[in-house]
């Protein structure tokens, strides 16, 4: 028995992690409304900061190329000493990425607000890359280490005092948040700022005050864990996942929850690994991976309308949606633009425009979804990888030949994305963004990881596509790629692409955004919500799905790696700031924001960007994500790459007929009333 | 890590400063010129001065897991040969890299773009992407030679040539050892629960260790999403066995910790990573007697010969590692291979320069026969010899001098 309580006592390390990253997030959701993907990311570079002033006295600088630390000292610093300085960086930090990025974003759509969260993440995990390297380090312990003995168990003490230290936060939070004024004018102000601003409360700096307390959270939590972890620059961010576990466990609200569910999570981890052990008939494996999961679909299956469910006062800003004129003369002109580009590029060019073409088809995917159904999905590389793989196991296994291999894998992916898509009956928003991000988790975690599934280290083998005897695969001796494979994957594309237009177009389509504009005013028109949303994410699963397949195709061997978990995650930033309500969109964050696409591969080629590549993609993204906060290709705001091409092709109609037209009006006007943006209307929590 | 002290500096006196330093730095380098030709342990300048010679390389310094040290490793040992070893029969060898993020569609378009540069080979480096790249390669008609063969792919691959392995011999030489000199019976392996930890930690050590000697052998997989291993470790130690392996490449330091904060007293098995300065200094004296297999043999004038390069053609603060060591040993291997090649190489020379005679010799490691037997359905690596090391102190010391051990016999393949 005894054992067993040592386990539970062994989990409060991982359960008190867990807790004070669910904490940070929580507060920041509070006080913004925002989901902060980067908050792992923020808490790594606080803790290399303590790390390196204890270790070394040299203070490093989020920075690249140009000198990226401070030396203070020719030694190590007292620890106390670099705590502080540790946690007032923290501060700094916080009040400069909330001024320099958040606060313009205040009013944006929450998806602007995760786009710009996954930019700051992806920056600071390239900025740790770069200046800390990632073999992992750790530091000594902050916390006394004396072993505690109670009867038989003996125990590292630091674990016990690290919980004691998330539960006294998480009261001192409670009750600074619950009966402080300060905490009161938090919650008047992320509720109504307006309403706040006339009992003179201004919601901006409330909100800013709130959002250093947050990152100095984020701080502390680096500094803790570090001693019990291994710090480098990637881990931090995995440990979210089961933080926003916790997090939606507490409904992003109460903190005392939040602290309670990540202890128990990690004691229940470490539990699980104990039965494993003990008992030969307990499923081994990763189990203890999937528990965030189990606790996620617990949590929602009975705390589901204490939790921001529909019908909620959720009154966020959608993206705009446009609507397609001419899906058909549209499809033409990119089957002969597609063609021709192909024909123009060759080698490793035409190859990474295939590439684009794949991304956009997983890209279409999420217009569908998220910018039609406002359904936030997290899990749309899972779907593609279950396409991608089935392809192997139908090409080689059952004899399948194209294009019925093609079809049957995008099928597979159908019932997967039904089933994450069960969530979204209760839930919306953050909270089905979150659970779809557990269950892309899961999946990788036991299905990708299954070399059975798909093919470990090597990878699956993809059998190449023939057509009545026609050869389409990629290469052919030492012609490669292909135009006659580019030119299939193109089409495949353009029909996938059809297909979403059509949807808009049709009646599937006004009752898709109508489930989007508002539930309950749906479902008293006579629409089947339910059914709806799962139509949605069917198709959505079997877009993605093909998509991944084409990358089969494309790399004649496919690997897990390309579809894990955050992969999803940076798709639906990138497609979010192109525009995810418009299949434009998806063709531009394919082709110039894929980190396999044309644009970075030219610029790669031309200019070596290299190891760079990340930080530029996160810096783009937070750039892209306040300039354009609809999309680069929405009309909405008046500027961006979309209005400028709508002026110049209102400057050559006018050229050619000699009149002035104004197009970009008309494609604002085409979006239907219930899409239209509520513009500046603040958020809810 | 590039460094400034306090910014505020009166900006005329920064100005004289610098150009005091530049007058002293150029002086003082030419005496260190001097000096350095006179106990040069490069021996004397010989330029490489034809046309040159590209291969291409991909290396992972992007993504979770980077290894920058690879490819400073192999700059360095291309510079050493261009300007000391005549190149390749007088033609220099000049570098086209591509930068991965360790996943198979960076490298895939990565090789894309290597093979337009039109290399003449490519040379392995440090590249967990390789199921992207290789087959990219080989529609190309390019031989793969050397690096880190980190995936069943280029352990295989018709193309390929590998001079050692790693994460696969020397997991499987590491066991042999654990059961026939350190006389385990007992053992239970902690691996990283990833596809790559999954291979050597369910695939290669168990049934090696069996075949050795080993009677009961348990597995504990820690997943990348947790914080504290504690209860991972406690796990493994519960029954007390003989040997602790940890194949645990980047949280060695915090589970070697576990095992003594938590009372093990047994012998524990590691892997490469965890002899980083580091994973030894975070293990706070629990990494102390810890043995390891690896290919290369960290002492003689070769090894010299790699610190001195490195030192001096590397970029500062570069890692002195396996992974910089396979680096440098390749462009070292593949120079001395294709310098036997009359004429200009081809892909079919290239192989042949490899796959003829025997015995070859095999910088810093044991000598190679490309036959493709020197390791079970691994066809592509010719060298299944290793060096077994010990942590004593700071760093990791040949625990049997000239002494090479191997899993002939043992290891059945994956």
């Amino acid at each position: 028995m005894s054992s067993y309580l040592l386990f539970l006592i062994l989990g409060l390390g991982s359960g008190a992690t867990f807790a004070i990253l669910g904490l940070g997030l929580v507060l920041k959701y509070r006080s913004g409304g925002v989901v902060d993907f980067a908050h792992g990311a923020v808490a790594m570079f606080i803790a290399y900061v303590f790390v390196n002033l204890r270790s070394q006295g040299v203070l490093p600088l989020p920075l690249i190329v140009v000198p990226d630390h401070i030396r203070i000292s020719s030694t190590g610093i007292d620890t106390t000493l670099a705590i502080v300085i540790s946690l007032v960086y923290a501060a700094l930090l916080g009040a400069v990425l909330y001024f320099l990025i958040y606060r313009p974003l205040r009013f944006a759509a929450p998806l602007t607000r995760i786009a710009a969260s996954v930019g700051v993440m992806l920056t600071f995990e390239a900025i740790g890359v770069l200046n800390f390297g990632t073999t992992s380090q750790t530091t000594p312990p902050i916390l006394p280490t004396t072993p505690i003995t109670i009867g038989s168990l003996t125990f590292p003490s630091d674990r016990i005092f690290f919980t004691g230290i998330v539960v006294v936060l998480a009261i001192a939070l409670w009750l600074i948040y619950r009966f402080t004024r300060f905490g009161l004018a938090t919650q008047a102000g992320a509720e109504n700022d307006r309403g706040a601003a006339l009992i003179g409360i201004s919601a901006n700096r409330v909100a800013a005050i709130n959002y250093v307390i947050a990152t100095v959270l984020a701080g502390a939590a680096g500094i803790l864990i570090a001693p019990v972890a291994n710090l480098d620059p990637t881990s931090y961010t995995l440990f979210i996942v089961p933080a926003l576990g916790v997090a939606l466990v507490g409904g992003f609200r109460s903190f005392w929850l939040v602290a309670l569910a990540g202890i128990l999570l990690g004691m229940g981890q470490s539990e699980i690994i104990k039965f494993q052990s003990q008992w030969t008939w307990f499923p081994h494996g990763d189990i203890p991976d999937a528990l965030p999961f189990i606790l996620i679909i617990l949590t929602m299956t009975t705390r589901a309308r204490s939790l921001l469910a529909r019908g909620e006062a959720m009154t966020q800003r959608n993206p705009s949606v446009a609507r397609p004129k001419n899906p058909m003369a549209s499809a033409a002109f990119c089957l002969i633009a597609g063609t021709l580009i192909m024909l123009l590029l060759q080698g490793s060019l035409r190859n990474a425009f295939i590439s684009s073409l794949t991304v956009v088809c997983i890209a279409l995917s999420l217009v569908l979804l998220t910018g039609y159904v406002g359904q936030v999905s997290l899990a749309q590389m899972t779907f593609a990888g279950v396409g991608g793989f089935m392809l192997g196991h139908i090409s080689h296994g059952w004899g399948l030949g194209f294009p019925f291999s093609l079809i049957l894998a995008g099928l597979c992916a159908v019932p997967v994305g039904i089933l994450v898509g069960l969530p979204a009956l209760r839930l919306r928003g953050v909270n089905l963004a979150v659970v779809t991000l557990g269950a892309a988790f899961t999946a990788d975690a036991l299905i990708f990881n299954s070399q059975g599934f798909a093919g470990g280290l090597v990878g699956l083998p993809i059998k190449p596509p023939h057509l009545l005897g026609i050869d389409l695969s990629i290469a052919e001796g030492h012609d490669y790629p292909r135009l006659i494979f580019g030119i299939m994957v193109l089409v495949v594309v353009i029909l996938m692409g059809l297909l979403v237009a059509r949807l808009r177009r049709g009646a599937a389509g006004r009752m898709l955004l109508a489930v989007r504009s508002n539930e309950r005013a749906a479902a008293s028109v006579g629409i089947n919500v339910p059914q709806a949303k799962l139509m949605a994410f069917g198709i959505a699963a079997f877009i993605a799905g093909i998509g991944g397949a084409l990358t089969g195709y494309q790399q004649g061997t496919l690997t897990a790696d390309g579809f894990a978990t955050f992969a999803s995650l940076g798709l639906l930033a990138v497609v979010y700031v192109a525009g995810i309500g418009r299949i434009s969109g998806a063709v531009f964050a394919g082709i110039m924001m894929s980190s396999i696409g044309l644009a970075v591969t030219f610029l790669d080629e031309r200019f070596g960007i290299g190891k760079y590549q990340t930080i530029v993609a996160g810096l783009a993204l937070i750039v892209t994500a306040i300039a354009n906060p609809d999309g680069v290709m929405s009309t909405t705001t008046g500027k961006g790459p979309a209005v400028l091409y709508f002026k110049l092709q209102d400057a050559v109609v006018a050229r050619i007929h000699g009149t002035v037209t104004t197009k970009t009006p008309a494609a604002e006007s085409e979006q239907p009333a219930e899409a239209r943006p509520a513009v500046e209307q603040p958020h809810h929590v | 890590m590039k460094s400034f002290r306090m910014p505020i500096a009166a900006t005329a006196m920064v100005g004289v400063a610098a150009l005091a330093v530049a007058v002293g730095g150029a002086s003082a380098s030419t005496h260190a010129a001097a000096h350095a030709a006179a106990s040069s342990p490069f021996g004397a300048v010989h330029k490489a001065t034809g046309t040159p010679y590209t291969f291409g390389l991909i290396n992972d310094e992007t993504g979770q897991v980077t290894f920058p040290e690879a490819r400073q490793a192999e700059i360095a040992a291309a510079d050493y040969v261009n300007e000391y070893m005549d190149g390749i029969n007088g033609h220099p060898i000049k570098l086209a890299d591509c930068i991965g993020d360790g996943t198979a569609p960076t490298s895939a378009r990565c090789a894309s773009e290597l093979v337009a540069k039109k290399p003449l080979a490519i040379l392995g480096a440090a590249d967990s992407g390789t199921p992207g790249s290789e087959p990219v390669y080989e529609r190309a008609g390019l031989d793969y030679l050397g690096g880190i063969p980190f995936t069943p792919v280029e352990q295989n691959a018709k193309n390929s040539i590998q001079f050692w392995s790693v994460s696969l011999g020397d997991n499987a030489a590491a066991s042999v050892y654990a059961a026939k000199t350190l006389k385990a019976k007992t053992a239970v392996v902690l691996y990283f629960s990833n596809s790559q930890g999954e291979i050597a930690g369910l695939h290669i050590i168990p049934p090696v260790m069996k075949a050795a000697g080993v009677t009961t052998v348990d597995t504990i997989g820690i997943p990348p999403t947790t914080p504290d291993p504690s209860p991972e470790v406690a796990s493994a130690i519960a029954d007390h066995p003989d040997v602790v392996y940890v194949d645990i490449p980047n949280n060695c330091g915090v589970v070697l910790k576990d095992l003594k904060s938590l009372g093990y007293s047994g012998k524990i098995v590691g892997i490469d990573p965890c002899t980083s300065p580091q994973a030894i200094a975070s293990a706070a004296g629990a990494a102390q007697g810890m043995y390891i297999a690896s290919p290369f043999e960290r002492s003689g004038s070769q090894f010299d010969l790699f610190l001195a390069a490195m030192k001096k053609w590397a970029a500062p603060n570069t890692a002195i590692d396996s992974i910089a060591e396979a680096g440098f040993a390749t462009v070292m291997n593949v120079r001395a291979g294709l310098d036997t090649v009359k004429g200009k190489p081809t892909s079919a020379s290239i192989l042949k320069a490899f796959t003829t005679g025997s015995n070859h010799a095999n910088f810093m490691s044991h000598s190679y026969t490309c036959n493709g037997k020197a390791v079970a359905k691994a066809v592509s690596i010719c060298n299944d010899y290793y060096v077994i090391e010990q942590i004593k102190g700071t760093a990791p010391v040949i625990a049997n001098p000239n002494t090479w051990i191997t899993s002939k016999g043992y290891f059945k393949g994956l």
